[in-house]
């Protein structure tokens, strides 16, 4: 039964160990496709090609392993904050079991070619549904949690993890708004360029408030933890959060720069792209000052190491983004690799690591341990995830520029200067290096397997006390 | 149409005011305290199970 002298750290537990285990299996299937990229010959069959696993990986790597990880820290994070074990334990058990059974459906979904048809929304209709009642119940369980807490002020982390729930929820439901034609198949409601729009709307948004606000979230609390300083501004912190929240949800349209959507359209999304920097680095000058007058524990702490490092991607992937926003950029950059190594500058350099560092804090504090059980081997971990970082980004950096590049070239009288497998040819080499980076970070992330393992099993499993209301200072 | 437009303006601008106060508050003398009080909190909740965990709490309580 519920035990209110405690707090509920089994569910935390549960997500915090399957953010390990799915971040293994996403990153897995993404070297799987790097290598069919690479070697096409690696696709075998209807199952098991490039089309239909590449869903299989993004759903993988930011529902499976970022969602878990969002879930896990969000439900410690607003625990020991607001002084008070989780709303319903029994409701807690349902988001990790039916989380669970959302990726499951997935995993078993994508193979088959049964899908939606929409980035990072490919789920059909009856997986729509049970992530929306599993998000209502996350809602449901943080809100409340929210609600009976013990302290009067709600910190700045609560309120990135709450913005990026309510805007999930209203993301997903808008945008999977469907008609079903069978147990399998259905059709979106919206047509045309306005199906477009509520797409990349949610694209975006996807990134903006689940990719960006929750671990900001995240970054608002382990950070000044793991430092042992308070954020460097908590006025700032403030700002920056309702910044994000005005700004992000008009960004969206930069996705479909010169398409059918109004031009007047495609400048708002660049505007509000270009203004999106400046809450961007706010946060991120933000995280990183709070190390200020301690800055000697990045040398012996490679927890902390993974957190900075985070932000420091943060930083450079928020300074790229607005940048390739710009229509003029874009006709260069878009439908090239630059896009992708964009992409993965965010989520291997920021996501992931600030991720890979929160979930290293949790670990030992759930099985009762002091700390890891091996600290070199998490030092080994963070070299390995930020070669493999730079080896991806840098390649895909070099492949898109050349794309965008050869694909523009003209002749004097008009005609293409290549053919598009002269592209395809002179990004070869640039795949295999990405597959190198990709391989890295993927061995990485078993290091963390076997050390968060390690830790568990000499460690017990436990329910931390609730600490008296601490007095005010 | 035209009252839909009017909506749509007077929002946009509404919530830049409310921005723009958002922002005053936030840096005003008066939050000063409070903020950093805020700020402040999460390191008070000592998370560490074993007992020499006091450390860190205590060497951060000196310092304040």
């Amino acid at each position: 039964m519920e035990n209110q002298a405690t707090y509920n750290y089994k569910v935390v537990r549960q997500f915090a160990i399957m953010t390990v285990v799915w971040g293994i299996v996403g990153m897995l299937v993404g070297v799987v496709i790097a290598s069919q990229l690479a070697w096409p010959e690696l696709n075998f069959g209807p199952y098991f090609h490039f089309g239909r696993l590449r869903a299989l990986h993004t759903s993988g790597v930011i529902f499976a392993f970022g969602g878990s990880g969002l879930f896990a820290t969000s439900y410690y994070v607003v625990q020991r904050t607001c002084n008070v074990r989780l709303f319903s334990d029994k409701l807690a058990a349902f988001t990790f079991w039916g989380w669970q059974l959302v990726i499951l459906s997935c995993v078993i979904t994508y193979p088959l070619g049964i899908t939606f048809n929409k980035e990072y929304a490919e789920m059909e209709w009856p997986i729509k549904i049970l992530i929306a009642i599993v998000w209502v119940s996350y809602a449901v369980v943080f809100f409340g949690t929210i609600a009976k807490r013990k302290v009067k002020h709600i910190y700045v982390a609560n309120w990135f993890y709450g913005g990026f729930i309510l805007a999930v929820a209203l993301l997903h439901i808008v945008n999977s708004a469907f008609i079903p034609v069978s147990l399998w198949k259905s059709y979106s409601v919206y047509a045309g360029a306005v199906d477009a729009m509520v797409q990349w709307w949610y694209g975006h948004n996807a990134v903006g408030f689940f990719l960006t606000a929750g671990f900001l979230g995240m970054m608002y609390y382990f950070v000044p933890k793991q430092a042992g300083r308070p954020i460097y501004s908590y006025r700032l912190s403030v700002v920056h959060f309702w910044a994000l929240i005005f700004t992000y949800m008009w960004a969206g349209p930069h996705h479909l720069h010169y398409t059918a959507l109004p031009d007047w359209t495609q400048s708002l999304g660049m505007i509000f792209s270009l203004i999106l920097l400046a809450p961007s680095w706010g946060g991120m000058i933000n995280g990183i000052m709070t190390l200020s007058g301690a800055w000697h524990k990045l040398r012996t702490d490679p927890i902390l190491k993974f957190l900075i490092t985070a932000l420091s991607f943060y930083g450079m992937s928020t300074f790229e983004g607005p940048m390739m926003a710009i229509k003029t950029v874009n006709a260069l950059s878009h439908y090239t690799d630059w896009t992708i190594g964009h992409v993965h500058s965010g989520a291997l350099g920021w996501v992931a690591m600030i991720t890979i560092g929160s979930i290293y804090y949790l670990i030992p504090r759930l099985f009762n341990r002091e700390q890891m059980w091996s600290i070199k081997l998490i030092e080994v971990h963070f070299w390995i995830a930020t070669l493999g970082t730079v080896l991806y980004i840098a390649s895909m950096w070099i492949a898109g520029v050349t794309e965008g590049l050869m694909w523009r070239a003209v002749n004097p009288d008009g005609t293409l200067t290549y053919a598009f497998i002269d592209a395809v040819k002179a990004t070869h080499p640039y795949y295999i290096i990405r597959f190198l980076g990709g391989v890295l970070f993927l061995s990485g992330m078993v290091l963390m397997l076997y050390n968060t393992l390690r830790t568990a099993f000499s460690g017990t499993p436990v329910n931390a006390q609730i600490p008296a209301v601490h007095a005010h200072a | 149409m035209e009252w839909q437009d009017l909506l749509r303006i007077s929002v946009t601008v509404l919530g830049f005011l409310c921005f723009v106060a958002l922002i005053i508050w936030a840096f005003s003398k008066n939050t000063k305290a409070e903020m950093e009080e805020a700020g402040r909190a999460p390191l008070l909740d000592d998370d560490l199970p074993a007992s020499s965990s006091g450390q860190n709490k205590t060497a951060y309580r000196a310092e304040s």
